[in-house]
């Protein structure tokens, strides 16, 4: 089959690999039918993600059809059309009974080197490095997919949905929206997001449909801006333009948002000193990740505020704020989205109509035009915003 | 004789009952400690464990059971040759709050008092704790999961460019 394969930084090629075969009793292999990039696919082209290898395969959102079942698969059967979470949960341990997919105890093969590294480690994800248990991901022909009764959600037929409309209930709808009900919203709330690219929006969206007042959506670039602004009914702040926490504060009566979401993580860029500063910092490898935006995040919340993270981040941060959030009596929360607890009542929505998630495509390309895809989607050239990857070919 | 004690422990959502009813049948435990080829129950009690040492050469030992009390604990002693060479035991409690059973697996290594058969005990253990760890965790998943988590056999890139040579110098696996 073909795949999608990194090499090196900012080194992914298109290539022929052997198709996936059912090595466990819960697989399932998955014919491709439609698969994205994320955001977060951009740390690993750039090579901030330890333990890639050359040659593992990418992708961690991506839909399909069932053609291969192992032998202990029950809820499934050849021919199903289903979404796949990004996450790898087993779905009995007692993380995944609670729903806390993402904090899987059984799942990750590579379960030493994330016990060395963090304590403990957490579930397995699709083509996101050896840390997170080399998975073969998704930006392929075909996938294995492991756990599979847990995993796939099934669209039926009658639904009518597309692909494009159900594709992002396997990250970046249930990410955005576990990222708004991590706020605690409340009648009158006003939630704060920087970074409007796909995560962005998502949890704009979800932040209004949790009842939020009012979003501020924080970006630079005007394309993404307007998006927020049409689609998702925010109020925009250019941050190469204003003093974001002075505008936020102006913008609330002086309380600041009850809320602040940081949708960018670990590659925030920035246009001031801050921004040379850790830019310098993490090119000598004296700090992993660039944490402007949630140092912003941090000084703009409100008192008695939350701040939520589903923007990733990778190791260590310099200059952070701490004594500001203990101050000002913040709370924290973060993590890779528990996505399979979410998937059926966001399918649901959808089938509603009352959310259509394709809004966020600006370009869609042949899986053999992947890399081309992935040098775009970095430069956020020609308004890229979100790229979907046709197997297929048809585009 | 010196000695080397590893114990780790670790949580697993199943009663202990079920949890020592998998240990005790001797025919599990080469899932559970891949060093082991094959392990089989002799007529007197004892086991026979065949398996490899760190260089790879095959190694026999007779293990004897010397404390067994169902559902809570097992303990054995490891000879080869006529030479007491590890012991070990499996304590199982319940968690509180019906969060399953902690499993506590300790394994001691017995060297020959020496420098020579301390250094060689030392080269062939191939690691205690990762052992002692890599059992635990694969205990928890086949009796949580019924299968042991892997990618072995799943499709990469152009090998070729997998040698270390060609890759990147700040992977660091």
């Amino acid at each position: 089959m073909k795949a999608l394969c990194w090499h090196g930084p900012n080194d992914v090629r298109v290539e022929s690999v052997p198709d996936p075969e059912l090595l466990n009793p819960h697989d399932i292999i998955l014919k491709i039918t439609s698969t994205a990039i994320c955001g977060s696919d951009l740390h690993l082209l750039d090579g901030y993600i330890p333990t890639l290898k050359a040659g593992d395969i990418l992708g961690h959102e991506f839909m399909g059809e069932v053609v291969d079942l192992g032998r202990e698969v029950t809820r499934l059967k050849r021919g199903d059309r289903v979404v796949i979470p990004f996450n790898i949960a087993c779905g009995s341990c007692l993380h995944c009974k609670r729903s806390h997919v993402a904090l899987c105890d059984n799942s990750n093969p590579n379960y030493a080197v994330q016990e060395k590294m963090m304590g403990y480690s957490t579930s397995a994800l699709f083509g996101y490095s050896h840390l997170y248990g080399g998975y073969a991901g998704g930006q392929a022909e075909f996938v294995r997919v492991p756990y599979a009764d847990t995993a796939a959600l099934v669209i039926p037929p009658d639904l009518g949905l597309s692909d494009e409309q159900v594709l992002f209930l396997s990250d970046i709808f249930p990410t955005g929206y576990m990222a708004a009900e991590n706020c605690g919203i409340e009648p009158g709330d006003t939630v704060a997001v920087w970074g409007a690219g796909p995560v962005g929006q998502f949890a704009m969206i979800s932040a209004t449909m949790l009842g939020a007042e009012r979003v501020i959506a924080i970006d630079r670039f005007p394309e993404r801006l307007a998006m927020a602004a049409e689609r998702c009914g925010a109020v925009t702040l250019d941050y190469s333009d204003v003093d974001v926490v002075e505008a936020l504060r102006e913008l609330t009566g002086g309380r600041g948002p009850d809320s602040c979401i940081d949708a960018v993580g670990m590659e925030a860029h920035g246009t001031d000193f801050e921004a040379m500063y850790d830019l310098v910092k993490q090119q000598l490898k004296l700090e992993t990740d660039r944490p402007m935006a949630l140092r912003q995040a941090i000084m703009a919340c409100g008192k008695g505020g939350t701040i939520s993270i589903p923007g990733v981040y990778g190791g260590l941060l310099d200059k952070f704020p701490l004594g500001v959030a203990f101050a000002k009596g913040l709370t924290f929360k973060m993590g890779q989205t528990h996505t399979h607890r979410y998937m059926p009542e966001l399918l649901a929505k959808v089938a509603k109509r009352a959310i259509d998630p394709s809004f966020v495509i600006t370009h869609r390309f042949p899986l053999s035009e992947a890399p081309k895809a992935y040098s775009l989607f970095k430069r956020k050239a020609d308004g890229c915003i979100k790229c979907v990857l046709k197997p297929g070919g048809e585009a | 004789m010196s000695s080397h004690c590893v114990e780790k422990s670790v949580t697993i959502d199943k009663a202990a009952s079920e949890i020592y009813a998998f240990w005790r049948n001797a025919a599990h435990l080469p899932q559970l400690m891949p060093h082991l080829r094959e392990v089989r129950e002799l007529d007197d009690g004892s086991c026979r464990w065949v398996g490899t040492d760190a260089f790879g050469a095959t190694v026999e030992w007779k293990v004897d059971m010397v404390e067994d009390q169902p559902g809570t604990f097992l303990a054995w002693r490891g000879t080869r040759a006529g030479t007491l060479e590890f012991t070990g035991n499996l304590s199982l409690r319940a968690a509180p709050a019906g969060r399953g059973t902690e499993a506590c697996l300790q394994w001691t290594t017995i060297a020959p008092d020496n420098l020579f058969g301390a250094m060689g005990a030392w080269l062939k253990s191939d690691s205690p704790r990762k052992r002692v760890t890599e059992a635990l965790h694969l205990l928890k998943q086949v009796l949580e999961t019924g299968e042991i988590a892997t990618i072995d056999g799943q499709p990469v890139g152009n090998a070729f460019s997998r040698h270390k040579l060609f890759q990147d110098p700040h992977n660091t696996r």
